[in-house]
Order: structure tokens, then C-alpha cells, then sequence
């Protein structure tokens, strides 16, 4: 009897490697701009390329684009050969070009300024469908590789993949669900609190199904191919995929330490993070141990190279990620830069070495053909080495330095730096160290793309189809084995798939859950404050002016219980209030932000009169002299579109918002209130003609925050 | 009828916490139990070596 044979298809690695390199190209340049705009705002472009339309798209770029056909590639060149068996052709194709096509979308709807705000959750409901679609064809298509393979065992591999294929499904529909006001417009399900907490349990997880997981089945597969030994402990990799996968999804709630959320959801979140170190370093031991007896391979091979140093990375970035997550640690370094340094350890170092390995070691198999130059991949490792170092160094130097400045007090008790923007202006040469580590490792991208040219440049005239002979699939195996005499030890591993679907999903689920319910369901959580009001209809419009440019990119909304905040963001020399649960109340989306370039925004309603606001917007430096915030002349001279408002209150009222006569009359209302407001403005000196402006609507917006809860004190701030 | 949000603010938050730690104390207990012992080794060793005898017989 003549042996089954398959074909790997390679020609869809091949695609997704090139996507690979051209996203990541495109991912890096905009993050690139973007740090360049911290240091030199007048590159600011307004009003499509302004620091808060193109750092969403730089997140995303590098995120789903770069890192995610990445992980494609590993996914079906690993899956293939683990499996023994070649995915669906059409699938594979609606598959690579729906991500292409999502990735475009979201490359042109970013700097639209067509958000939902939420961090690596910014595409809009749209392409939020497009992405579930594309996410299915993926899905199904491993899945058919898994139920058509020939191979028993499913190699640990395989196990991370699982767990990252259906954790990013829930965690994508779960934090993306809203109720569209327009094409291109939608409100959170969620609330305030709520919102805030689904967005960081995605938004953690994100950082661990997209980020950590495919890649660690990456490095069980690729490492042991280029290192050409087994890893160091089977076993220990089991252990690590079951710590990782049921601890990661608790972890979320460490994003919100000194935050409005409760404060048994944050510490829940703390404990489980710190536990986290014990499976992560497990996992970069048995990386790292499995070039036993191969170190001598490093020194040459600069896939060994970029794989090293990629798991050190892993190491180092989930050392001090526990570390972070730390309360006491987490109160200086929120907000601040450290943050920024601790993302970039993680993504240039762990996530982008780990491709640029895997792109080394697979290119020469996929073009048939040498690497056209080691020396070059080399080059490229060094450089970018160099790169992450003056990277990641500048930012821990920004943060720790922006965390200090702000908490300081003088001799006579008052803050030492008063001024926000002191805290700013302190960064620059930081700013401008880490626009060049930057440049560095795009530099270091470019000789490899250079490199992987010429390589395909040296491709045959037509590739060799890649046939192996095969074993029967497993499951025609278990039905003959079936049919003989009853059940078989062949059903145990037809059925493993499955259950370990089933079980991943279970260790998803009920973590979630368990934070979930009672954040949802204790009423305690979020306990109700009578003066808190909806925003008005041109409120709730300025809001979504705010959302539009990014400005959460820069500026919190949530003054935490310390006494330099409460003190900084005060007035008429009384502390604010902190921010507590009750005010959020009607906040869909949350905006609670994580990164304050800018000043924290949550009490300023009040604190400066139009015409500041309205000269700030259209120059900030003409108000704050040094100031790196994008300069909005547009907002001075766009039409609020009157016609949208209705229908996003309507949205909102949708949502449970008590809205009252705005229900029917919510343009009118919004035109009364600009037109008291623009004539404020004309009376304190201000142009004429702003009645009908977008900057009316937003310093309507900016005049409410903190005003309710400033009412409900008594208004004794 | 008894509401889910009563049965869940019938616990404290602090159970929950204990609960997860006892879940997940759990579920590591059994995995080290069933993947811990010798008489799996012959097992995982051949496990170990699946992306190195992928490419076996591979003709291009």
C-alpha cells in the first residue's frame, strides 16, 4: 500500500512574513513621528496626524500588524509540520487579505479621528465585525488542521496557540461591545467603573494572548528548530502553560491601582500579577536552558542571537511587570513613562526579536535559497540591541523623574513643582534619547528588510513544493479503531483538542468571572452621587471631540487619593476631592486614561475661563509657554454637525442615560448652550463667530469635569 | 426568586479572592501530579522531539 503524502502550503508563511516586515516598517515609523512629536511639537500635523490621532495607529500598527501577521506566520509554518497537515486554501486567503484589509482600515479611520478610545481597542464597531469575521476563518482554519492531523500529540506549541486563538475571541467581543450612534460612532455597554474594568482586563490580556502566549509557542517551536535541540523540559513547559493561562486573565485590575475601582478588584489584581513572575520565569528558564550545551552556536548564528536576547526580554519585562504592579511601586509609576519603558522591553525586546529570529531562520526555507548576508542579521541584532537600550533607559530615567517631580513637596509643605508643564520640559532629553533608540531599531528593521530582499531576490524561478509522507489521520484511525472492537486509546488523543479547548476556555471564563460578577453585580462598587448629572448635548458632543483627537492619550481624568494630587489639581488653594466611582457614572467610554503627558483633567471644569481654553487650543504655547501639546486651529474653524446630535443622545438614552427633554430636543439645546457660551467668549475678548464651532463644544465639555462633584461638596472646593 | 446580584453580594470580596486562590492552587496540584512523575518521561521526551523530526522525509 503507497504511503499518503501533503503539501505545506508555504507560499501563505511567505505572505504573512512580508506583511510582517512591511507593517512593522510602517508600525515603527509612526511610533517613531509620534516620539519625535513629544520632543518638537510643531511636527504635529493637525488635523488627521496629531500625537493623539497617530498614537492609536502606532499601538495597532505594531500590535495587530507587525506582532499579528507575525504570529500568522509562526502559526502556519509550526502548525503545519507539528500537525502534519495543510490548512484550507480559501481560508487562508480570506484570512491574510480580511487582516490586511482591517489593518488598512484602521490605518485610515485612526487619524479620522473615528475611535472608541479605549487602548488597542480604538477601532471603531465596523472593523470591530470585520476583525471577528477574519478571526473566525482563522479559527476554523487551525482548528481543521488540528482535526486533519496525523500527529497523536499535539506539541505544547500547539497548546499556546489554542489558548490565544479563543482568549483574543472573548476578549474582543466582550470589551468591544457598544451601541453604534453612526457609521462610525458607538458608546460603551459599559460605564465608568465598569467600562474602565472591561477595558483593562482586555487590555491586559491583549498584552497576553497577542503578546506573550502565540509567541511563547513561537519560541517552544522555533527555539529548539535553530538551536537543533529538544527543549530543556517538556514538563516544565506543561506547568508553564497551565500557571500562565490561568493566572494572566486576573491580573487586568493592576492598571487601576489608586483608580476609582474598588479596592479588593485592584489587590486581587496585584496578587495574581506577582504570581505571574513564577510560571513566566519558568518559561524563559526552559527557554534559555535549552541552548544547553549550544552556546557556542550563539556566538555564530544570529537567529540564536535575536532569540537569546528576545527571552531575556521575556525575563526582564515580566520581572518587572510583577514589580509594577506592586501598589506602593505602581503610585510612583503611573501615568509617568516608566510604563512606556516597560511596554517597549516587552515589544522591541521580547516581541520583536522573537520575529526578527523567527524571520532569520525562516527565510532561507521559505525562498530556498541562503541568507544573502549573516553579517548583515548581525548588524541588524547589534543595532537594534543598542536601540531597545537607549530606549528603554530614557524612559525608566522620564518616569522616574516625572513620578518624583510630581509627588515633591518643599521645606514649607507646598508642591516643589507647581507647574505641570515643569514636569514636561524636564523630559526633553529624554524624549529626544529615545526618538534615537528609535531610529536605531528601524535602522537595524531596514538592513533586515534589506537583507530578506535580497535573500528572495535569490529565490529559484519556481518553488519546490514542500510533500512528506504521512501517517493515516488520527481521527480515521480512532473510527477503524472504533468499528473493531469498541472504544480505543486512540479517542483520549482525539478528544485532546478539544478538551484542551474546553478547559482553556474554562480557565478564561471563570477567572473572568469571578472578577467580573462582582464588579458588575455588588451594587457597593459604585455607590451613587445625587449631584452627578448627565452631560448636556453639547457636552456629550465636546466629549466626543475629545475622544476624536486622543486627547486620553495625554490626559487622565482621575485625581488618585494622594495629597500632591489632590493638592495639584485643586482650587482656589483647597484640595479636589479624589475621584471616586459615583462620578463616572454616565462616562461611556471611560476616559480615565494612562499616560499623562498633560495634566490630569478631572477637576477642571472651572479652573480657567473660555478664552484661556479657546487661545490654548488653537496655540497651546501661547497660553503655556514650552507646552508639547498639537496645536487645533481646525477646531476654531470646523461646524459642530448639529444633525449628529440627536442621534448620540438617543444612543446614550439607549444606554439608560436619563436625558429627559433632550430626548426630542437635543440640537436646540446644544445651539442654546453655545451660543450663551460664544458670547462669553466675545465678552471677555474673544473672536466672534464661535457659536457654531467644534471649540465650543469642547470647552463645554472641559468646563463640566468636576463641576458635579464639586456641587455635591457644596461647592465649597 | 433569588437574583445572581445577591447571590454574588452575598460573599464578600474577600471570598472571591480566597476561592481563585484555591481554584488555581488546585488546578497547579493536578497538573504537577499528572505531568510530575517518572512514568510519563518516555512520554514527554518524545514530545520534546516533534519540531525536530518535523521535517522528516520532506521532499522539496
Amino acid at each position: 500500500m503507497s504511503q499518503e503524502t501533503i503539501r505545506y502550503d508555504d507560499a501563505i508563511v511567505r505572505k504573512f512574513v512580508t506583511a510582517t516586515i512591511v507593517w512593522g516598517a510602517v508600525g515603527m515609523l509612526v511610533g517613531l513621528w509620534c516620539a519625535l512629536q513629544l520632543a518638537l511639537p510643531s511636527l504635529n500635523v493637525g488635523p488627521y496626524f496629531t500625537f493623539g490621532r497617530l498614537r492609536p495607529l502606532h499601538t495597532n500598527a505594531v500590535v495587530f500588524a507587525f506582532a499579528g501577521n507575525g504570529i500568522f506566520a509562526a502559526v502556519y509554518y509550526s502548525s503545519q509540520r507539528l500537525l502534519k497537515a495543510a490548512p484550507l486554501p480559501l481560508l487562508s486567503k480570506i484570512h491574510f487579505w480580511g487582516w490586511q484589509a482591517i489593518i488598512l482600515a484602521a490605518a485610515i479611520t485612526l487619524p479620522l479621528g473615528f475611535t472608541q478610545s479605549k487602548e488597542y481597542a480604538e477601532l471603531e464597531w465596523p472593523v470591530d465585525l470585520a476583525i471577528t469575521v477574519v478571526w473566525i476563518a482563522f479559527a476554523v482554519n487551525f482548528f481543521a488542521m488540528v482535526r486533519n492531523r496525523r500527529e497523536r500529540h499535539l506539541y505544547v506549541a500547539l497548546w499556546f496557540y489554542i489558548a490565544s486563538i479563543i482568549t483574543i475571541a472573548v476578549l474582543h467581543i466582550f470589551n468591544n461591545l457598544v451601541v453604534p450612534a453612526g457609521l462610525f460612532k458607538s458608546y460603551s455597554l459599559y460605564a465608568g467603573v465598569q467600562d474602565a474594568f472591561m477595558q483593562w482586563w482586555y487590555g491586559h490580556n491583549a498584552v497576553a494572548f497577542v503578546l506573550t502566549t502565540p509567541f511563547l509557542g513561537l519560541m517552544y517551536y522555533f527555539l529548539p528548530k535553530a538551536a537543533e535541540r529538544p527543549v530543556f523540559s517538556y514538563r516544565l513547559s506543561i506547568l508553564h502553560f497551565w500557571s500562565l493561562v490561568f493566572i494572566y486573565i486576573w491580573a487586568g485590575p493592576h492598571h487601576l491601582h489608586y483608580t476609582a475601582l474598588p479596592e479588593w478588584a485592584s489587590t486581587l489584581g496585584m496578587i495574581f500579577s506577582v504570581m505571574l513572575w513564577m510560571p513566566s520565569w519558568g518559561g524563559m528558564i526552559n527557554g534559555l536552558l535549552t541552548l544547553r550545551g549550544a552556546w557556542n552556536k550563539v556566538a555564530e548564528d544570529p537567529v540564536l542571537k535575536f532569540f537569546v536576547v528576545g527571552i531575556t526580554f521575556y525575563g526582564m519585562a515580566t520581572f518587572e511587570g510583577p514589580m509594577l504592579s506592586v501598589k506602593s511601586v505602581n503610585a510612583l509609576s503611573h501615568y509617568t513613562d516608566w510604563n512606556i519603558a516597560h511596554v517597549h522591553a516587552g515589544a522591541l525586546g521580547w516581541v520583536g526579536f522573537m520575529v526578527f529570529g523567527m524571520v532569520y531562520w525562516l527565510v532561507p526555507r521559505l525562498y530556498q535559497t541562503k541568507l544573502y548576508s549573516k553579517k548583515l542579521a548581525t548588524t541588524h541584532f547589534w543595532v537594534a540591541t543598542v536601540g531597545i537600550a537607549l530606549y528603554v533607559i530614557s524612559m525608566w530615567a522620564a518616569g522616574i523623574t516625572q513620578g518624583l517631580m510630581w509627588r515633591a513637596f518643599d521645606e514649607t509643605g507646598r508642591l516643589q513643582y507647581p507647574d505641570f508643564l515643569e514636569t514636561v520640559t524636564r523630559l526633553i532629553p529624554m524624549y529626544w534619547l529615545r526618538a534615537l533608540g528609535g531610529a536605531l531599531y528601524i535602522t537595524g528593521l531596514a538592513i533586515g528588510a534589506y537583507n530578506i530582499y535580497r535573500t528572495w531576490r535569490a529565490r529559484p524561478a519556481a518553488y519546490a513544493e514542500v510533500e512528506v509522507a504521512v501517517p493515516p489521520m488520527v481521527r480515521a484511525t480512532k473510527l477503524a479503531a472504533k468499528r473493531a472492537k469498541g472504544e480505543h486509546w486512540h479517542r483520549k488523543w482525539e478528544g485532546l483538542p478539544a478538551l484542551f479547548s474546553v478547559l482553556t476556555a474554562a480557565a478564561v471564563i471563570v477567572a473572568s468571572l469571578f472578577e467580573i460578577l462582582p464588579t458588575f453585580l455588588i451594587g457597593g462598587n459604585v455607590p451613587s452621587i445625587s449631584s452627578v448629572k448627565p452631560y448636556t448635548p453639547l457636552e456629550l458632543y465636546g466629549r466626543d471631540i475629545y475622544i476624536s483627537e486622543g486627547c486620553v492619550n495625554c490626559h487622565s481624568q482621575m485625581v488618585r487619593p494622594f495629597l500632591d494630587e489632590t493638592v495639584r489639581y485643586g482650587m482656589n488653594g483647597q484640595p479636589a476631592p479624589y475621584s471616586q466611582p459615583g462620578e463616572f457614572i454616565y462616562d461611556r467610554p471611560f476616559l480615565w486614561g494612562s499616560k499623562r503627558t498633560g495634566p490630569d483633567l478631572a477637576r477642571e471644569g472651572g479652573r480657567r475661563d473660555e478664552l484661556w481654553h479657546l487661545r490654548h487650543l488653537e496655540d497651546p504655547r501661547s497660553t503655556s509657554p514650552g507646552s508639547v501639546m498639537p496645536s487645533y486651529p481646525h477646531m476654531l474653524a470646523d461646524d459642530i454637525a448639529w444633525d449628529d446630535i440627536q442621534s448620540r443622545v438617543d444612543a446614550m438614552a439607549m444606554l439608560g442615560v436619563p436625558y429627559g427633554p433632550a430626548l426630542n430636543h437635543a440640537p436646540e439645546m446644544a445651539r442654546e448652550q453655545a451660543a450663551a457660551l460664544a458670547a462669553k467668549l466675545e465678552a471677555a475678548g474673544g473672536p466672534k463667530g464661535m457659536a457654531n464651532k467644534d471649540v465650543i463644544a469642547l470647552i463645554a465639555y472641559l468646563q463640566r469635569l468636576g463641576v458635579d462633584i464639586r456641587n455635591s461638596q457644596g461647592g465649597t472646593q | 426568586m433569588t437574583r445572581l446580584s445577591e447571590v454574588v453580594s452575598a460573599l464578600s470580596p474577600t471570598h472571591y479572592a480566597q476561592l481563585a486562590l484555591l481554584l488555581f492552587v488546585g488546578v497547579f496540584v493536578a497538573v504537577a501530579i499528572r505531568h510530575g512523575g517518572k512514568r510519563r518521561a518516555a512520554e514527554h521526551a518524545a514530545c520534546a522531539q516533534l519540531p525536530l523530526a518535523d521535517d522528516d522525509g520532506a521532499k522539496r
